[in-house]
């Protein structure tokens, strides 16, 4: 028996209909999924039909990367840094991919991502940042700046 | 009125349109509360109240962090003790997974109190507090012993008595305990102290010691369920360091790990579960009023004594730094205790700035022992990046340009493999050359 079939598989769909041919080793790392994998479902397709493809191969890529034993520490440090410097809208979809299949190790890497990003900015930086609009009327946005105005009383004080 | 309905219609779309266009280029805000507030959790909390002037997406999600983060670095106290009060003031009254407060200038000590009742009530389960007050103390006792929750708790005084250290502890739950700067007295310390946390797992000592001229002379570390076990940079005044001892029970000891100057520590029972141990010693190199190499040696030898009762290791780290106080011994077989580690296998040589590791044989190594006539054994790396062992230097045109080669005194190196009978690899880190 060759080590190809020794290998247990797993089917996952995602949302615009590409199946995708997993390892077991490596898809037991999708907590929210494990079950439907394990109940002895196997050879079935299982959908994941909030994912798009583009996303669900690089989850499936970071999990395979992490599924190895024999990549050294250093390695999967220097390959987390390069998965996540996309997009910022792949990045929030790999996000809620992660959240939805239950991946903490992803989950925790793409968040501190984002929230390095944030870390030491002022609003207008993170708003600029992230495109948000700001959507306040002047009256709120008055009410909203006496609410957090030790705050910025404090960062001038430091400065 | 139709055209104009369909007009108010056609109107109320395109608004419609517009704000989902505004929603959808906020892609950061199209993520679920759950997960924004747990990325507000990851930064100080500071900046995360200071979101909810971003848009309406944001206002109130500062109010539902699962972790605060609080830094103080000097600067208008009022306001940062404002900061803080408004924020336990205004959360929700969700659980808390997580409350740091770093102080790196004094605050009153009602206002790290006030932080941590309010985390023990909602229930923490990882504490971390760098506590610096001016005058008062932070007594935790009746704080933290209402905590069913914690499992780590960490405890930093920024100067030597901020907080005072709990008599005793119930926690049933703790599993990490960490205390920097502690100094354990007559006066603090009880038995105890470590008795009331029954399920502690890892217990990290960095940068604490027992009172000089104090009746209190031995700590005692009795865990049960003590897995991993740091002494970090003990403070002892050298005169007087064999005075004091820790005493350890902990009969599931996975990992013991030793960092600064040398310090008794007894270890009761066999150790049966014992996998890694790693030291890093530190002893006085250069000194005019004391005898450097004297202190050495005893280093060197109140260390041997250490390793003596810890001879269950399977895996052994010991720096480069260790390796030269150990190397003072001149003659292992006159040492009173001679220790077999039997169940040695793996063996590395740790160094501060690490270029590179390499693995040698042992069965190598001990041929080379016995064929070498010279003092030292040296471990270089070639440049096509192999390991070379010599018993001189090679040549720098030989060498690779990053990698300083590291020696090892031949009497040093046969005694560790005569010791550790059942030795497989020897790991050997080479540090970056230094730089001109």
């Amino acid at each position: 028996m060759s080590s190809t079939e020794a290998k247990k598989m797993v089917v996952l769909k995602s949302f615009d209909g590409v199946t995708f041919e997993v390892e077991e080793s490596v898809a037991v790392q999708f907590e929210s999924i494990r079950h439907m994998f394990e109940d002895n479902l196997a050879g079935s397709v299982i959908p994941l039909s909030n994912i798009k493809s583009e996303i669900l191969s690089k989850v499936i890529d970071y999990c395979k990367r992490h599924a190895d034993d024999t990549t050294d520490e250093e390695d999967l440090k220097a390959f987390d840094a390069d998965f996540v410097k996309v997009e910022h809208g792949t990045l929030f979809d790999i996000i809620r991919a992660a959240n939805y299949l239950n991946i903490k190790s992803l989950l925790d890497l793409t968040c501190q991502t984002v929230a390095d990003m944030i870390k030491g900015k002022t609003p207008a930086e993170i708003r600029e940042l992230f495109n948000i609009s700001d959507e306040f009327t002047p009256e709120e946005e008055e009410e909203a700046s006496i609410i957090t105005r030790f705050i910025y009383m404090d960062r001038y004080a430091d400065c | 009125m139709e055209t104009r309905e369909n007009k108010r219609m056609r109107n109320q779309e395109s608004s419609d349109r517009e704000k989902q266009e505004e929603f959808e280029s906020d892609k950061l805000g199209s993520l679920p509360d759950s997960i924004l507030t747990h990325i507000l959790s990851l930064i100080d909390t500071r900046t995360a109240v200071q979101t909810s002037v971003l848009s309406k997406r944001y206002r109130l999600l500062w109010t539902s962090l699962p972790s605060l983060n609080f830094y103080y670095f000097g600067k208008s106290r009022l306001n940062f003790t404002s900061l803080v009060d408004h924020v336990l003031g205004c959360r929700d009254d969700t659980d808390l997974t997580g409350f740091r407060l770093s102080l790196y200038k004094e605050v009153a000590a009602g206002c790290i109190r006030d932080c941590i009742s309010y985390a023990v009530h909602r229930k923490v389960q990882n504490l971390s507090v760098r506590a610096y007050t001016k005058h008062s103390l932070v007594t935790l006792t009746s704080l933290l012993n209402a905590s069913s929750s914690l499992r780590t708790l960490r405890l930093n005084n920024a100067t030597s008595c901020n907080i005072e250290l709990p008599k005793s502890l119930s926690l049933q739950e703790l599993k990490v305990l960490i205390l920097k700067n502690f100094v354990f007295s007559s006066e603090n310390y009880n038995v105890d102290i470590f008795l009331g946390c029954p399920n502690l797992e890892t217990l990290i000592l960095n940068k604490c010691l027992i009172r000089q001229r104090d009746n209190l002379k031995a700590l005692n570390v009795n865990c049960p369920n003590l897995k991993n076990l740091e002494i970090r940079y003990w403070r002892s005044v050298w005169e007087h360091f064999d005075e004091y001892v820790i005493n350890v029970t902990a009969p599931k000891l996975v990992s013991f790990k030793f960092q600064g100057h040398i310090l008794r520590v007894n270890f009761k029972g066999d150790l049966l579960c014992l996998d890694e141990v790693c030291a890093d010693l530190c002893y006085p190199t250069a000194c005019k009023t004391v005898n450097v190499r004297h202190r050495r040696r005893r280093t060197a030898q109140s260390f041997i004594y250490m390793l003596g009762q810890l001879c269950n290791v399977k895996s052994l780290f010991v720096s480069l730094k260790t390796i030269e106080a150990l190397s003072s011994i001149p003659n292992f077989r006159k040492f009173p205790i001679p220790s077999i580690f039997r169940k040695l296998r793996y063996i590395k040589f740790t160094v501060e700035d690490k270029y590179t590791e390499m693995n040698a044989s042992i069965d190598t190594v001990a041929q080379l022992l016995k064929r070498a006539k010279t003092k030292f054994l040296v471990f270089s790396l070639t440049k096509e990046q192999l390991l070379s062992i010599n018993v001189k230097p090679p040549p720098m045109k030989l060498r690779h340009k990053y990698a300083t080669p590291i020696t090892i005194p031949t009497h040093l190196m046969s005694h560790i493999l005569e010791s550790s009978p059942s030795a497989e690899v020897l790991v050997i880190e080479l540090p970056k050359a230094a730089s001109d």
